[in-house]
């Protein structure tokens, strides 16, 4: 019943769920090796049906709609204000940010001292649905609330804004010029979503002014109806919208526990679904009628976190050889199985196959060599003692927490404990009630090794940055293996700090294969995403990181 | 009568009181609203987080008999305070409960009165093949759990309207989005009514139905059943007026009781037909450490059974005329 396969952590950039579009080159959807980026019904927008009704589920029901506040930075807020509200930047299928034209002409970056200032032209046909020009004033107030100055704004993250100097005014009424004190790599991801000016002016307005209320907005869409008791919003065209004219007549969103989506897909009351890893799904709508399945290579990977703060994993020796001692590929099909995906190992912490920047880093750390596992053991002085390997008196043994009631982490557990049997580690499952996982077990570092899956996003520096920066006394952050180094750091700092993509990825991966190294985490496979669409769905689907455009969704026969 | 029903009541409040405070003195200190911010990356700075849960009265740091003053002030008052994301737990208690009273009470009532005729019909019909398929199925409708039974039937609604070709059968929520009022509009909530009313009458009547043909068993036979035979009763009429009267009186204790409860129990029903009521919000209160939510649904279990309790007590008292006078 449970939808997330092992307890996956939420992070900001939420692009997992159902529903991107674009074009999936068909060349690389028809090699079954990898998955493509997305997997979507790529069709034109003059050959789009004008009208209908897109019925897209929900996995909860928000009440907050200003997605940068704390409690409104979810999926389900992203997947209902990309229609909605200004995006600047939206990123395509490898994660690669690029301008919306109905908002931004151009945004052009220039270094200066010690500082960057990037230069915004935003589209003068811009405007909110209150008659104001989109400009200046938004950025202003957007960048002052999220800040992090003042404390009453209850934000999700200050990352970015915080180092913004100053916002004037350009050569024109539509330029912005915005000042930074340093150099920011992911300025990309900042202004999008971007909120009007009155929503942020106060902490009274940011925190409360959103709540069960959309009051202005600059989509394709307008919001028609929040309905509270049936838990549904529903978006119309809006006529006031100065881009392509929207192909949907509506959008209806509803929230659905994932256990009511196959049925309800089946019965055409959706008109798509995300099926996750859930092969049972997958065959419930494998054989629905005018029904299709899309498959891509999603943002989130699986992986396995070892705790080097624990006694026995503390010497990097043992964890090396644990991780050499774990057949990756193994696991990946067992989790994969009867899903029809072609199951690929994962070589990198950051980026994920599909991504720009991607490299396979897993080299001499990321196979399954028996003989080398058993060297090192033996080097770091664990011998083996009848069955399993010993050291002063005490046993090679592992605790494996998995959440309970989750069969896929359960698989994982069973799996790494007859391999690491053969090199004389003797593997404990944990099982644990699914919502103490990382508060009561992760956390604190009561565990040994424990396997979830990591959200991915279009700026992984930023936020993975918390996951493998050095602990600072008692302040682990997400570094849950707790351990870390000065030239890890240096690379990261670096690589956010840096603009050129070229350099970025290049620090990036070298504080990867430092990662590797030093054998904390074990990366194991890239998430597929399957979504099920009714076939004549177009431009919407399983879409990787690619954020679509709402106006071009549609259906190919009018309904 | 009216006697027995306020020293009852008085009880109850005792009881009430204890209950609901217990309820939220487990759910503080076993609940961790603080986890589901800390999980998240890049993590909501602390000083946010501290603010937004001292503001909700969830703050693990201050100390919970502070958190109890606080919120057991604001109840008297008639406020449950705040969601973990800010929402009034009163006006999300009202739409929820609604949602859960209009989509169980129909079938309820339906698998209990249909539970009851049945068991008794199966009882009067002991040993025949009649007898024997009321039993078989009121064995197995129980051995299926909620969920399956209502995707089974899912499945089949779906074939039929594939045969059919046009959609009669539709289930996700109370009414199609954007529905008209009216008596159209009544018309599509009756419609997405009938699958979750059929699997909760069914996930009901079994029960019912076992029990009750046991306790008409016993009476069948009983001297004054026998009794009213010898007065020239027709078999008829002394089965359904002094037989099934008298096989009821300890099925009203029972069904209050689950009557009580069903109003939180039917989660699966809820998740799987796309509801929003009582069940799903307990279970997803609990995952995610809501204790106000929590405390409140807790507090409409307790009041849910102890009034309870005061039917099973009215209806016991009106039914028998020897418990009035002894209580």
């Amino acid at each position: 019943m449970t939808r997330i396969s092992g307890a996956a952590l939420l992070g900001v950039g939420l692009l997992t769920g159902t529903g991107c579009s674009g074009s999936a080159p068909e060349s690389t959807a028809r090699s079954s090796e990898q998955l493509p980026a997305f997997d979507v019904n790529p069709v034109p927008r003059d050959r789009v049906a004008e009208g209908g009704t897109l019925r897209w589920p929900l996995p909860e029901f928000p009440s907050q709609w200003n997605f940068n506040h704390v409690n409104g930075t979810t999926g389900a807020v992203e997947r209902v204000v990309q229609g909605v509200l200004p995006h600047l930047m939206r990123a395509d299928e490898k994660a690669v940010p690029r301008p919306v034209p109905e908002y931004l002409r151009s945004a052009t970056l220039r270094r200066t001292g010690r500082g960057q200032i990037v230069t915004y032209r935003l589209n003068p046909r811009a405007r909110w649905s209150d008659g104001r020009p989109i400009g200046r004033a938004d950025f202003v107030a957007q960048a002052r609330a999220l800040s992090g100055r003042d404390a009453r704004y209850e934000v999700s993250t200050v990352t970015g804004y915080r180092r913004i100097k100053s916002i004037e005014r350009g050569a024109g009424e539509h330029e912005v010029k915005v000042t930074f004190d340093g150099t920011y790599a992911d300025w990309r991801g900042l202004f999008s979503p971007l909120y009007p000016a009155a929503a942020y002016s106060t902490p009274r307005e940011f925190n409360g002014g959103w709540r069960n209320r959309m009051p202005v907005t600059a989509g394709p869409f307008r919001v028609q109806q929040i309905d509270r008791t049936g838990k549904t919003v529903t978006l119309v065209r809006d006529p006031a919208w100065w881009g392509p004219r929207a192909r949907l007549d509506r959008i209806v969103y509803r929230a659905m526990d994932p256990a009511a989506t196959p049925g309800a897909f089946a019965n055409g009351e959706i008109d798509l679904m995300d099926i996750g890893l859930d092969a049972g799904a997958l065959r419930r709508v494998q054989s629905v009628r005018g029904a299709a399945v899309r498959k891509a290579a999603g943002p989130d990977w699986r992986h396995f976190t070892l705790n080097a703060a624990s006694p026995v994993l503390s010497d990097a020796r043992v964890r090396r050889a644990v991780m050499l001692g774990i057949d990756r590929r193994a696991i990946a099909r067992s989790d994969l199985s009867g899903l029809g995906v072609p199951v690929r190992t994962l070589g990198n912490h950051f980026y994920v196959a599909t991504q720009d920047g991607y490299r396979d880093n897993s080299g001499e750390f990321g196979v399954y060599d028996l003989g080398r596992a058993r060297r090192l053991l033996d080097e770091a002085g664990w011998h083996l003692r009848g069955e399993y390997r010993a050291k002063d008196g005490r046993t090679l043994a592992l605790r494996f927490v998995v959440p309970s009631g989750v069969p896929i982490s359960k698989r994982e557990g069973e799996l790494a404990r007859a391999m690491l049997e053969r090199i004389g580690v003797r593997v404990d499952i944990v099982p644990v009630p699914a919502d103490d996982v990382f508060a009561r077990y992760v956390t604190p570092g009561r565990f040994d090794i424990v396997p979830f899956s990591w959200l991915g996003t279009s700026y992984p520096v930023s936020t993975m940055k918390s996951v493998f920066a050095r602990p600072d006394g008692g302040r682990v952050q997400q570094n849950f293996s707790r351990v870390g180094s000065e030239a890890i750091d240096t690379a990261l700092d670096g690589a956010i700090a840096e603009v050129d993509p070229v350099k970025v990825h290049a620090l990036v991966n070298a504080a990867d294969r430092l990662i590797w190294r030093q054998a904390s985490v074990l990366p194991l496979y890239q998430r597929p995403q399957l979504v099920a669409a009714r076939a004549d769905l177009a431009n919407l689907g399983a879409c990787g990181f690619f954020e679509p455009d709402y106006e071009d969704i549609g259906f190919t026969d009018a309904s | 009568m009216a006697a027995f029903v306020l020293r009852r009541l008085a009880n109850h409040l005792v009881l009430a009181v204890l209950g609901v405070s217990l309820a939220y003195l487990l759910a503080a200190a076993a609940l961790d609203p603080r986890a589901a911010y800390e999980d998240r990356t890049p993590r909501p700075p602390e000083a946010v987080v501290d603010a937004r849960l001292t503001a909700l009265n969830l703050n693990d740091r201050t100390p919970l008999a502070d958190r109890y003053r606080i919120w057991a002030g604001d109840v008297l008052r008639g406020d449950f305070g705040r969601t973990w994301d800010g929402e009034p737990v009163n006006a999300e208690l009202g739409r929820r409960l609604g949602v859960s009273l209009r989509l169980v009470l129909p079938g309820a009532v339906l698998g209990c009165a249909g539970g009851l005729l049945l068991g008794a019909w199966a009882a009067v019909r002991r040993g025949r093949t009649a007898d024997r398929l009321v039993t078989f199925g009121a064995c197995l409708l129980p051995a299926v759990p909620v969920f399956v039974l209502a995707v089974l039937l899912q499945m089949l609604a779906s074939r039929a309207n594939d045969a059919l070709g046009v959609r009669v059968f539709v289930w996700v929520g109370e009414s199609t989005p954007g529905a008209p009022g009216g008596v159209a509009g009544l018309a599509d909530r009756a419609r997405h009514l009938l699958l979750p009313t059929v699997t909760i009458a069914l996930a009901q009547l079994g029960v019912y139905c076992r029990y009750q043909r046991g306790l008409m068993l016993d009476v069948l036979h009983a001297d004054f059943v026998r009794t009213a035979r010898a007065r020239g009763l027709r078999r008829r009429s002394a089965l359904l007026r002094h037989g099934l009267r008298t096989a009821l009186v300890p099925m009203t204790t029972y069904l209050s009781y689950a009557s009580g409860l069903l109003v939180l129990g039917a989660v699966f029903t809820e998740e799987i037909f796309g509801r929003h009521g009582m069940g799903e919000w307990l279970a997803g209160s609990v995952a995610r450490g809501d204790v106000n939510a929590v405390a409140a649904i807790g507090c409409v279990a307790v009041c849910g059974v102890l009034l309870a309790g005061l039917v099973a007590d009215v209806l016991h008292g009106a039914l028998d005329p020897r418990v009035r006078g002894a209580a």
